[in-house]
């Protein structure tokens, strides 16, 4: 069932039942599956079992509402299903899947608050944050998060990418079409407002 | 607190039931068959190797013993319980090819005998037993007894019975002629007069039959034996007091004489020894390989040495950035261009990025934070800002669209 039978017609016209599992492709590997339709849906379902833990985790720490995320989570592989035979491997699929997902994270936003100012930080998001399910216990997580709050979106993003998900400076300069000097100082008065924040409260 | 040296966890951490259903979510809205992808790495993982299946039967009639099969040498170890009580009739008819008559099933009485065993004195004579080892030689067990005995599988002590007419334990006799010696009392007295006299050195000779008698003259033998003490007490010299202190001290001046000789030749021989060790010279007392071994080590530890001072620990990325931002943009490195380009460098042989930073230290010493718009710029202002970011003497924000639209 969970297996996809696909009859190839080898040089002999003759066809043969071939079962590919898809979980043992390294990345280079599942992309040219991309581009075979009889595949998709089975490449699409792997994309789905490697990508969408870090998919919402990005979404929720940028969004912080379970909500929220869940419905950006969605959209973005929707959007991955809808281009994923555009995809020729330029860029890593992952940095390809994290870029959807950021620009679906700043659609959401415009779409909830029309009027925000990405240079400004919005604190109001972390009055929020206590009633949120899914939320760990440690008070010094949740105190990162509020943290988080009192972040222009550029040093937000910047830093969530970089000390949550573990980016290179590359990927996140390859990702934001920023440069990766200009990513540096950000990621640092990131994380120098994070730990004045975090030393005075 | 720094966070990047005590890494803090995100949060966030939905349950796996969670991911499930949200993958089931996301293909139901794009319109695909519906799979758990989330587990589906347990149902086709071929590789794992699967216990076999068990085909064996654990309840009910076992059709084979699991134990070793019992025979009547080890009656005692069977345990006697409900189900061998069951088994023990199917399992004899199964693998016993003994006549009905011959089973002797649980229902019987225990007919269990005792070997009897033969008191000395029903011992059978000589020639009885010579005749009943050669029966017992001659007669050899038929081959279907002795698969019966193998095949033989008893359950229940009660169906043993041990048939004391086959087990036959044959003693071979012990055939020692010794014939009787008689000895009257005389005979008896001049052995024993012999043994002492022998256990006394002396080398009576005695000849033993049944007629002669030995007699022994005690005062003979006593008299010799004063004579000999006495004539060997006479041979011993006898010496004056006088006599014996000079013998004393004659024998002392020996024993000194003697001793201080062999004091000398073992101070002699050690001298020697010495004289030899400092002629040889320490070093030949040193084994090459420990020199060798000393030398490398402290061939090794120079090396080490060397290697520590020419390749040096690597930096911290953060730390990396922070001394070439200095380095490169601090106003701290500035001036020395400027101290020594403003008189001896010509402005137009600089490059691109030189020209501003020459620029900038000449009008302003500190470097100021200036907001522009990127893409308001010349063409040469774009490059030259593009130069400066690229060999670091500056750090340009980030742009003021995030991103571009991606073409999908």
């Amino acid at each position: 069932m969970s297996i996809p039978n696909v009859k190839i017609a080898n040089e002999n016209m003759q066809t043969a039942e071939v079962s590919i599992n898809f979980q043992r492709l390294d990345e280079t590997q599942l992309v040219s599956y991309f581009v075979k339709p009889e595949h998709l849906e089975s490449v699409f379902r792997e994309v789905i079992r490697r990508h969408q833990k870090t998919v919402y985790t990005y979404v929720r720490n940028m969004l912080l509402s379970h909500e929220d995320a869940d419905d950006v989570t969605q959209n973005v592989f929707i959007k991955i299903w809808q281009n994923l035979h555009t995809f020729r491997g330029e860029s890593k699929l992952s940095t390809w899947i994290y870029r959807i997902a950021s620009n679906e994270t700043i659609t959401h936003l415009r779409k909830v608050k029309p009027t925000i100012d990405f240079d400004e930080a919005q604190p109001e998001f972390a009055d929020s944050l206590s009633t949120e399910p899914y939320l760990s216990s440690e008070a010094i997580e949740r105190k990162l998060q509020k943290a988080l709050c009192y972040l222009p979106y550029k040093q937000k993003l910047v830093f969530v990418l970089r000390y949550f998900e573990d980016m290179s400076y590359d990927e996140i300069s390859d990702l934001t079409q920023t440069s990766v000097g200009a990513l540096k100082s950000s990621y640092h008065q990131a994380v120098q407002k994070i730990e004045i924040y975090l030393n005075v409260l | 607190m720094d966070i990047e040296s005590k890494k803090i966890k995100s949060p966030f951490s939905p349950s796996e039931d969670y991911f499930v259903d949200l993958a089931k979510r996301i293909q139901q809205r794009v319109g695909i068959e519906v799979l758990d992808v989330v587990n589906r790495e347990k149902e086709i993982n071929f590789n794992d190797k699967q216990k076999p299946l068990q085909l064996t039967v654990e309840f009910g009639y076992p059709l084979k013993a699991q134990k070793q099969p019992k025979t009547y040498e080890s009656p005692l170890e069977v345990v006697n319980d409900a189900v061998s009580e069951q088994m023990s009739p199917m399992n004899v008819e199964m693998l016993s090819e003994l006549p009905d008559n011959q089973i002797v099933t649980h229902n019987q009485e225990s007919t269990i005998e005792v070997p009897n065993i033969e008191e000395p004195s029903n011992i059978p004579q000589e020639e009885e037993k010579n005749t009943q080892l050669q029966e017992l030689v001659n007669v050899e067990p038929s081959l279907e007894e002795a698969t019966i005995i193998q095949e033989v599988l008893v359950s229940d002590p009660s169906e043993v019975v041990l048939e004391t007419e086959d087990l036959k334990i044959e003693i071979a006799p012990i055939h020692m002629e010794l014939e009787p010696v008689y000895y009257n009392e005389a005979e008896l007295d001049a052995l024993h007069e012999v043994l002492s006299s022998e256990l006394n050195g002396t080398g009576a000779i005695l000849e033993l039959n049944t007629t002669t008698t030995a007699e022994i003259d005690y005062s003979a033998l006593e008299v010799e034996h004063e004579n000999v003490v006495h004539s060997e007490m006479l041979e011993e010299p006898s010496f004056s007091d006088a006599e014996l202190d000079a013998l004393h001290e004659q024998h002392e001046q020996q024993i000194n004489s003697q001793r201080l000789a062999q004091e000398q030749t073992i101070h002699q021989t050690r001298l020697d020894v010495e004289s030899q060790q400092e002629k040889s010279g320490i070093w030949q007392m040193i084994p090459w390989s420990s020199v060798f071994g000393m030398v490398a080590s402290l061939m090794a530890v120079a090396s080490a040495w060397l290697i520590w001072n020419s390749i040096q620990k690597p930096l911290p990325i953060d730390e990396y950035i922070d001394r070439t931002m200095v380095t490169k943009a601090g106003p701290s490195a500035v001036p020395a261009i400027v101290e020594d380009g403003i008189q001896g460098i010509d402005i137009s042989t600089l490059s691109v990025s030189d020209r501003v930073v020459y620029n900038d230290v000449v009008e302003e010493e500190i470097p100021q934070v200036k907001n522009f718009d990127f893409k308001k710029l010349s063409e040469q202002s774009k490059i030259s800002s593009v130069e400066l970011e690229r060999v670091g003497l500056t750090v340009l924000d980030l742009e003021d669209e995030l991103f571009d639209d991606i073409d999908i």
